[in-house]
């Protein structure tokens, strides 16, 4: 019991004093948010993020994200799965050990269409699933902005803008300046836990 | 005054009295003299058979996408959908002519014993005598008339009701549209797989294809989206509806065409997987003549420009989003719909591959006389449903 207390007495220490990962500011409606997050860039911030239940219409533009180049990825994984799946089958049934299947010729490429679909839908299924884990970093056990104890109810209730602390333009007054005045709630600032 | 109702009444909603007659008139004496010109073969016994089988093609293509675009109306009502609203007025619309199905429809009642071989008064071999019960000429004229009555009424209903609705801007409107198109989508399904059994398969009356009803109606559906895709780039470009159809709109409209290329290669596909497996000579045969002498020419055509080309095509968002790229697949599929049926169709009427004069002015007269409907309707009423519940909801439709 002691240790654990110790142990949270330690982090709660670190915190105070770790390096200044960014600032949060909290909003109340899916509008707030996306009219807060152009006030945010246009004050020159460019290393944000926003924190929201559900997938907010507009938001990428707001935001000005660039295309995701997932769709890319996926369609070069789908393509695999045809060419991988076709080969497969070719070298099986008409190369290495050619079969006479239903007086068929050896190489039947009618057959070999539902596995080279089959293939594609699962390479292609694969590549969204795994591709996004790679891009967004996943699986992360930590993140500083995991310490902000209001942090879990974005995934509830409340829409969150983060500014963070590498970016070129970062001003810990200015950050929460203009995260106040874009209507911000609950404005903290967020120390990393790590060193 | 919001942003949607301004955009609203700025736009140019109502075609001028003067272009849509213009152009009924001009469409209905090409597709008067098309027709006319093949309808000289008719009462040629040399090239009747022949004639009303180009005929028949081209019926059958003016048909699908008539109907296809009357249960796309329909289906915008089923499912509550409101980023279509302001398409939807285009598929009503073109869904407004099918009553004409049923005067074209009457040549092919005339030469019935001749186009299809079931009917023609002959002995029949065994297997097809098998059939009589259900391909005999009194029951085939019953079911047709059903048909066309069934798409003569939802069209004209639902285009008079959204009419009525620009008009009184009731509500209670979209909610009866809405519980008649549960059972229209219902009929729609039973009358274009049964159409596609009676007038296509059954020219080949041994020849059995259970998903022959769902390849019809793949078709119908993919080349109906094409026309509404094309109709409302067209209408844009000429300077109506300016900013009422976004490009959030198309981008939808270019998923489903997108989803329907697919499923139409899928239906194609597996009626043909199925029976290249079993190897049975009876089903097989519909194939073979499909391949030699030229036909698989069409069929490979259809491998290549039906499906991998407008496929890669509509794969990108961006080209979802793009006027020029929509309207090029629309127009390729549009043409591809017709190889389709021709290479279904024509077939049974010819060993071998070819294409006469009188096949283009068949087309040319359905075509034709369908434009002149559809325009004669377009120019009727409002191009979008003005005051129906969910225009505005259309208009700020965003894909995110």
């Amino acid at each position: 019991m002691s240790a654990v207390t110790h142990a949270r007495s330690d982090a709660a220490d670190h915190a105070v004093e770790g390096r200044v990962f960014g600032m949060v500011g909290e909003f109340d409606t899916p509008h707030d948010i996306l009219e807060a997050v152009k006030a945010v860039r246009a004050a020159g911030f460019t290393c944000i993020d926003t924190h929201t239940p559900f997938p907010i219409h507009g938001m990428d533009a707001a935001m000005g994200l660039r295309p995701s180049i997932l769709p890319f990825m996926v369609l070069a994984g789908g393509l695999t799965g045809t060419v991988s799946a076709f080969a497969l089958q070719w070298w099986m049934n008409a190369f290495d050990y050619p079969f006479r299947i239903a007086g068929k010729a050896y190489f039947s490429y009618q057959a070999y269409v539902p596995i080279c679909f089959e293939l594609t839908v699962l390479l292609s299924a694969f590549t969204t699933v795994f591709g996004l884990f790679a891009l967004c970093r996943l699986p992360r056990p930590y993140h500083a902005l995991f310490t902000h104890p209001r942090f879990a109810r974005i995934t509830d209730d409340a829409f969150m803008i983060s500014i963070e602390a590498s970016d070129p333009s970062w001003d810990e007054a200015k950050a929460r300046e203009v995260l106040a005045k874009a209507g911000g709630k609950e404005i903290t600032l967020i120390r990393d836990l790590e060193p | 005054m919001s942003a949607t109702e301004r955009i609203i009444a700025d736009a140019r909603l109502q075609l001028l009295p003067s272009d849509a007659n213009r152009y009924a008139t001009i469409f209905g004496i090409v597709g008067l003299a098309g027709l006319g010109y093949t309808a000289l073969g008719f009462f040629n016994e040399a090239d009747k058979a022949d004639a009303l089988m180009s005929y028949l093609v081209a019926y059958v293509y003016g048909a699908t996408i008539l109907v296809g675009c009357m249960f796309f109306g329909t289906l915008q009502h089923l499912v509550g959908a409101r980023w279509s609203t302001t398409l939807r007025r285009l598929a009503e619309s073109v869904g407004a002519v099918t009553p004409l199905l049923a005067v074209l429809f009457l040549p092919l009642l005339w030469g019935m014993g001749t186009i299809w071989s079931w009917a023609n008064g002959r002995p029949q071999p065994a297997d097809v005598l098998a059939k009589v019960g259900y391909l005999n000429t009194q029951f085939f004229v019953i079911r047709a008339v059903i048909y066309l009555v069934v798409w003569a009424v939802i069209g004209t209903w639902f285009y008079r009701k959204s009419v009525e609705q620009d008009k009184t801007g009731d509500p209670l409107l979209t909610k009866s549209m809405r519980k008649a198109s549960s059972v229209a989508v219902i009929l729609f399904g039973f009358t274009i797989s049964f159409a596609g059994f009676d007038w296509v398969m059954s020219l080949d009356p041994t020849w059995p294809s259970t998903m022959f009803g769902v390849y019809t109606f793949a078709g119908s559906m993919i080349s109906s989206l094409s026309t509404i895709a094309l109709a409302a780039h067209l209408l844009q470009r000429s300077g109506y509806l300016k900013g009422v159809i976004t490009v959030e709109n198309y981008h939808d409209l270019g998923k489903l065409m997108f989803g329907f290329i697919v499923f139409w290669a899928y239906i194609a596909y597996s009626q043909y997987m199925l029976i290249w497996y079993a190897n049975i000579p009876e089903e097989t045969a519909w194939y073979r003549t499909r391949w030699e002498n030229g036909w698989s020419t069409p069929a490979t055509a259809l491998c290549i420009l039906h499906f991998t080309v407008p496929f890669f095509a509509m794969l990108s968002r961006t080209a979802k989003r793009n006027a020029l790229a929509m309207m090029s697949v629309a127009v390729l599929i549009l043409v591809m719909h017709y190889v389709d049926l021709f290479w279904v169709i024509m077939p049974v009427r010819r060993p071998s591959f070819e294409v006469t004069v009188r096949d283009i002015t068949a087309l040319v007269g359905i075509a034709g006389l369908c434009l002149a409907g559809i325009f004669n309707r377009l120019g009727a009423a409002a191009l979008i449903p003005v005051k129906d519940p969910y225009v505005h909801s259309s208009l700020e439709y965003d894909n995110g």
